[in-house]
C-alpha cells in the first residue's frame, strides 16, 4: 500500500474515493490551515467533520499513520508533489462544494460503475472481437505497442514490459482498434485504459472503454480531424472569457490558446498527467456526470494554475 | 515584472517520428535529467531555458510535439511564429530517418523561411546503430541542414546540438535584421519624386492662404 500510492489492484482497496469523501478533505485542508500552510475560504465556515467509525482506510506516510487517506504519490520531486498535492486539494474542493451532494456515496458509486457494464452491456459478438484480438491483425499494433511501454511507466502494474498490466492494457486497445474500425485506436486512449484496469478485470475496463468512447462522446472528439475537439477548445476560452476574465486576456497576450494545454487534458480525460488520485475522482466525476465535465475540470485547473505558475 | 529578463526570444519546435526521443532530448537540456520512461506525448508539451550566447540572454521556448500520425493535423497550427525547427530520428531505428524528409516537407508547407537542424538520437550504443553517420551527413549536405547525432540518456552531445542551433538562429535573425536595415538605409537614399513634388505643392497651397 505504501509504495502504490493508495492504489493497488486489489478490489476494495482501490479507488480513490478516500479524498472524494468530503470529510477526508477537510481534515487534509484543515491540518495544513493549521499549520499555517494553506488558508482556504470558506473552510472555516463548514462544519465540522466527524470522522466514520471506522476510517475505512489508514494510510502510511513517512512512518506515520495518517488518517484520512493522505496520499502517497512515488514519482516527481517533493516539491512537484506538493505542488500537485496542493493543486488537487483545491482542485478536488472547488468541484466538490457544488456537487458534493449530486455525487454518489462510495457504495452507491461503486455500483454505480458496476451498473455501466456488463452484462446488459455487452453484447456477444462484442465479447467474441475482444476474444479475437490475436486473429485480427490491427494495422495500429506497432502505435499501440509503443503507447503501451509510455503508459504510466512509473506505476507498478504498468512497469513491466511483459507483466501482466501491459499485456492486459495491450489487449483492450488492440481489440478497441478491432471493434472501432472507423477511429481505430486512438492515442492517449492507453492511459484511460489503464485507469479502468486498475478498477476491474480486462473485459470489463473494455466494455467500460466502448461505453465512454461512443456514449459519453469520447469518440466524437477524434473524428472528422479532431473537429469536435476544436470545437471544445472554442468553448473552453469563451467560458475562460466569462469566467476567468483576467488569466483569459493573459493567455491572450501571450498567444496561448486552447489547443496548446488543452489537447491532452480532453483526448486523455485529465487521466495522463496527474496524480491517479485526482484522476480516479474526475473519471468518477465523468461517469456520473458525463462528458460536460470536462469543461469544469478545465476551469477549476486553470483558476488554481495561476497560484503554481511561477 | 521589471523589464525583460532577456535580449532574445525564439520559439523552437522538435519535430518527428514517434519514439525518437524528442521528449527525452527537451527534458536532458531543459532540466538535465533523464529517465527511460517517459509517457507519450499528446498534443504538445513546452519548456523554457534562458542561454547566455556572447553576453545576450537568449529565451528559448521550446515546444515538443506528438510525433503520431493522427496528431499531425494539430500539430501543423505550431509552426506559426517558430523560429527554428529540430527535426530529430533515432540511429536505431532507419524508418524515422527515412521519414526526415516527410518532416521536412512538411516544414516548408507550413513555414517560409526557418533555421533547421537534423539531430539522430539513442546514439550511444554503437551495436544497435543502423543509421550510418556518413549517410546522415551526406542527406544533411543534399538538403543544406546541419547534423548532430547525441545521446539524451547519455548526454551526449545535447547541450552542444542546442548551443549550436541557437547561435544559428540568432545568427539568422541579425541577418535579417541588417537586411531590413540595409533597405531601410537604401530607403533613406531614394530620393522618392513623388513625395517631393507633393511637399511642394503642400507649400505651395499655404503660401496661398
Amino acid at each position: 500500500l505504501r509504495d502504490t500510492f493508495f492504489l493497488s489492484h486489489i478490489p476494495g482497496l482501490t479507488r480513490g474515493v478516500q479524498l472524494s469523501e468530503p470529510g477526508a478533505l477537510h481534515i487534509i485542508l484543515a491540518g495544513l490551515a493549521k499549520r499555517g500552510r494553506l488558508s482556504v475560504e470558506g473552510l472555516s465556515g463548514q462544519e465540522p467533520w466527524e470522522p466514520p467509525q471506522p476510517l475505512r482506510n489508514t494510510v502510511r506516510r513517512e512512518g506515520q499513520e495518517v488518517n484520512g487517506g493522505v496520499l502517497e504519490i512515488t514519482s516527481g520531486n517533493g516539491a512537484e508533489i506538493f505542488r500537485w498535492k496542493m493543486v488537487w486539494m483545491i482542485v478536488a474542493m472547488m468541484l466538490s462544494r457544488r456537487r458534493r451532494a449530486a455525487l454518489p456515496s462510495r457504495s452507491q458509486r461503486t455500483i454505480s460503475t458496476r451498473s455501466l457494464m456488463v452484462p446488459q452491456f455487452l453484447p456477444k459478438h462484442v465479447l467474441h472481437t475482444a476474444a479475437s484480438f490475436g486473429v485480427h491483425d490491427s494495422a495500429q499494433e506497432a502505435v499501440i505497442t509503443r503507447d503501451i511501454h509510455r503508459t504510466f511507466p512509473a506505476h507498478d502494474y504498468f512497469k513491466d514490459s511483459d507483466g501482466e498490466g501491459q499485456d492486459s492494457l495491450y489487449k483492450i486497445c488492440k481489440a478497441y482498434s478491432v471493434y472501432d474500425d472507423e477511429i481505430g485506436y486512438c492515442p492517449g486512449q492507453s492511459f484511460l485504459a489503464a485507469v479502468l484496469l486498475l478498477h476491474m478485470p480486462e473485459e470489463q475496463a473494455f466494455c467500460v472503454l466502448v461505453k465512454i468512447m461512443y456514449d459519453y462522446g469520447l469518440r466524437a472528439l477524434y473524428r472528422n480531424n479532431f473537429e469536435d475537439l476544436h470545437c471544445k477548445f472554442y468553448q473552453l476560452e469563451r467560458l475562460m472569457q466569462e469566467q476567468l476574465q483576467d488569466l483569459w486576456s493573459h493567455f491572450q497576450a501571450l498567444n496561448l490558446e486552447a489547443h496548446m494545454y488543452a489537447s491532452q487534458w480532453f483526448l486523455t480525460l485529465f487521466t495522463a498527467k496527474f496524480p491517479l488520485c485526482m484522476v480516479f475522482h474526475i473519471t468518477d466525476l465523468l461517469l456520473c456526470e458525463g462528458m460536460n465535465i470536462i469543461f469544469n475540470v478545465a476551469l477549476a485547473l486553470l483558476k488554481v494554475g495561476p497560484y503554481f505558475i511561477v | 515584472m521589471a523589464g525583460k529578463d532577456y535580449n532574445h526570444l525564439f520559439k523552437l519546435l522538435i519535430i518527428g517520428d514517434s519514439n525518437v526521443g524528442k521528449s527525452s532530448l527537451l527534458l536532458r537540456f531543459a532540466d538535465n535529467s533523464f529517465s527511460g520512461s517517459y509517457i507519450t506525448t499528446i498534443g504538445v508539451d513546452f519548456k523554457i531555458r534562458t542561454v547566455d550566447i556572447n553576453g545576450e540572454r537568449v529565451k528559448l521556448q521550446i515546444w515538443d510535439t506528438a510525433g503520431q500520425e493522427r496528431f499531425r493535423t494539430i500539430t501543423s497550427t505550431y509552426y506559426r511564429n517558430t523560429h527554428g525547427v529540430i527535426i530529430v530520428y533515432d540511429v536505431t531505428n532507419p524508418e524515422s530517418f527515412v521519414n526526415v524528409k516527410r518532416w521536412l516537407n512538411e516544414i516548408s508547407q507550413n513555414c517560409d523561411s526557418v533555421c533547421k537542424i537534423l539531430v539522430g538520437n539513442k546514439n550511444d550504443d554503437p551495436a544497435r546503430k543502423r543509421v550510418d553517420s556518413q549517410d546522415a551527413a551526406h542527406f544533411g549536405e543534399s538538403v543544406g541542414v546541419r547534423v548532430f547525432e547525441t545521446s539524451a540518456k547519455e548526454n551526449i552531445n545535447v547541450e552542444e546540438m542546442f548551443m549550436a542551433f541557437t547561435h544559428m538562429v540568432l545568427r539568422a535573425k541579425k541577418q535579417s535584421q541588417n537586411r531590413a536595415e540595409r533597405e531601410r538605409e537604401r530607403e533613406k537614399d531614394t530620393v522618392n519624386i513623388g513625395a517631393q513634388r507633393d511637399r511642394d505643392r503642400r507649400k505651395r497651397g499655404k503660401k496661398c492662404c
